[in-house]
């Protein structure tokens, strides 16, 4: 399939690998003003944001780092708990990223594993998030407690990829863009959204064996250890969330975001966006516009 | 600069798609010295009616009468800029060669110590009476020996002159992977280039596809452990790699995109 050819990928961004105790973290960094960290989702990396980044860096330093397990970030060993690959560690890694830029107080946009990485970094330092945004999410603990058997069907990847070790990754390994490409594409949107720079990074990054793996592991871990930090949690997130989510998406054929969002923070608004699952490259736009007075609002 | 010239690239610069604003104010050179004196030249070569100019220099806020493409004299300029007093309020003639040369001065070294100058125009404040016609942005670079074509340094070069105090070691090359300049201890880094450097543009041609050979800057912490990060800038056929101390990072990364965004 031809897929569009960005005119603009991140221009003017620069890229860093931030040395933390278990590897480097990768990530794009571009624009000045008050730090905004943009976490991606499954099966992706950074690339993702490449058509939000470059206009939230008019206003903002914008830094889009891969997360551990995924793109040109590290992938350490795991463990029978999955705990190398908790959303708390990967919001550890981001964590020394933003230490290593010197920004203690940052605000946050994010999607699909992203957007759950950061709930976890916001649950464990409110004191360093401003506000946070997510994309067609719901809070982990809540989409599994309510599965049923539509949900399964939808998100039959949250069960398959928790197979131990290496079912899925072998599968998955034996044509990694046959895999990529039915597991994104199979949205209302197809593979539409994806322009060819990308897609290029995604399916490089994809192949390897080491991002296969971590990739299974952070969903082996979502549904365990992750678990269970959510279970522990007792404080709802202080600073202001704004969920959105695609209307043509799983989020708004299965769930309550807001409502699901309402047990886990106690400033939260949001809505549908026209599109699917991956909004930050079907309808960048949208997000923007959503963003822009939410993020300002919470600077004020 | 002719009449058809200097409407011509106005229009240009109107139609561009290209601009950058910071706080409102547009962004006219990213760049100090000389260079960002020129383009400060051309804003007021390009000014026709009769405008205050509010160049940010830096930190520091000009406000300048410019009409007819020429430059009546200061309004006002922000802070303690030494020297300012002897300037502001003062009209500028090809009679009063210590005023000219003084305001001169005084640009340089806002522009010296700059590394962005953007402008807002407004409406003109009160200044001077209707005679006095000030001067042409061509005779204010004669008198001031400014080069009104002036271009920016090549963009790996700025980068190095930006961070020189960051820098621990360096290796510049261009015209196809010549040394031009070295500093500090760099024989690291030239196992690096020497065993490492086809690989990576390699991968970052892969991974960047079309845009490959665009600006680029990458930073790494760790292959040198603590202490030192490795840089490896890129601009078409120049290439910077260097090492610094790794809480340099974010500088290094705001003044590459101050020079490339």
């Amino acid at each position: 399939m031809e897929h569009a050819i960005a005119e603009h990928f991140f221009d003017g961004f620069s890229e860093h690998f931030v040395e933390t105790p278990d590897g480097p973290v990768f990530c794009r960094v571009g624009g000045e003003g008050p730090p905004l960290v943009l976490l991606h989702g499954y099966p992706q990396t950074s690339a993702m944001w490449h058509a939000v980044a470059p206009a939230l860096a008019r206003g903002y330093r914008v830094i889009c780092p891969d997360l551990r397990g995924y793109g040109r970030s590290l992938k350490p060993a795991t463990d029978p708990s999955h705990t190398p690959y908790s959303k708390r560690a990967m919001a550890g890694d981001i964590l020394a990223v933003m230490d290593r830029f010197g920004h203690d107080r940052f605000l946050i946009g994010a999607h699909d594993r992203g957007a759950r990485v950061a709930h976890r970094l916001a649950a464990d330092h409110s004191d360093r998030v401003i506000a946070l945004s997510t994309l067609d999410i719901a809070p982990t603990r809540e989409m599994y407690r309510n599965a049923g058997s539509a949900f399964a069907h939808t998100y039959w990847h949250w069960y398959w990829l928790t197979l131990p070790h290496p079912f899925p990754e072998t599968l998955i390994g034996a044509d990694p863009a046959f895999f990529w490409r039915k597991k994104c594409g199979a949205g209302s949107a197809g593979l539409t959204p994806f322009v060819q720079q990308a897609m290029d990074e995604y399916l490089t990054c994809f192949a390897d064996p080491a991002t296969i793996h971590g990739c299974c592991e952070d969903y082996r871990a979502a549904a365990t250890i992750d678990i269970a930090y959510d279970d522990a949690e007792t404080a709802k997130l202080p600073m202001p969330l704004l969920a959105l989510w695609g209307q043509n998406g799983a989020i708004e054929a299965h769930f309550d975001c807001l409502a699901l969002w309402r047990e886990r923070a106690t400033d939260v608004r949001g809505w549908a966006l026209p599109g699917g699952h991956y909004l930050a490259e079907e309808c960048p736009q949208a997000v923007l516009a959503a963003w822009s007075p939410f993020f300002a609002e919470a600077l004020a | 600069m002719s009449e058809l010239t200097a409407l011509t690239d106005r229009l240009a610069a109107l139609a561009a798609e290209d601009e950058v604003f910071v706080a409102g104010a547009r962004v006219i050179t990213h760049d100090s010295g000389e260079v960002a004196m020129a383009a400060l030249l051309r804003e007021i070569d390009s000014t026709v009616l009769e405008r205050t100019l509010v160049f940010t220099i830096g930190d520091v806020d000009v406000a300048a009468i410019v009409a007819g493409r020429r430059l009546r004299g200061l309004f006002d300029v922000s802070g303690n800029v030494p020297g300012a007093d002897k300037v502001v309020g003062q009209v500028l003639s090809q009679e009063d060669a210590p005023t000219l040369k003084a305001t001169g001065a005084l640009l340089m070294f806002l522009c010296s110590a700059a590394n962005r100058v953007s402008v807002r125009s407004k409406p003109m404040d009160s200044f001077g009476t209707s005679a006095d016609a000030g001067i042409t942005a061509a005779g204010l670079a004669e008198f001031w020996d400014i080069d009104p074509d002036a271009q920016p340094a090549p963009p790996v070069i700025r980068f190095m002159t930006a961070n020189a105090a960051s820098l621990m070691a360096y290796m510049y090359m261009a015209d196809n992977n010549v040394a031009k300049e070295t500093a500090g201890n760099t024989a690291p880094l030239e196992a690096v280039w020497k065993d490492q450097a086809a690989a990576y543009r390699k991968r970052q041609k892969e991974l960047s596809g079309k845009k490959a050979g665009g600006p680029h800057l990458t930073c790494l912490e760790g292959p040198f452990g603590p202490g030192t990060a490795l840089a490896i800038a890129m601009a078409g056929d120049e290439v910077c790699l260097c090492t610094f101390a790794p809480d340099q990072m974010g500088a290094l990364a705001a003044s590459w995109q101050a020079i490339t965004g």
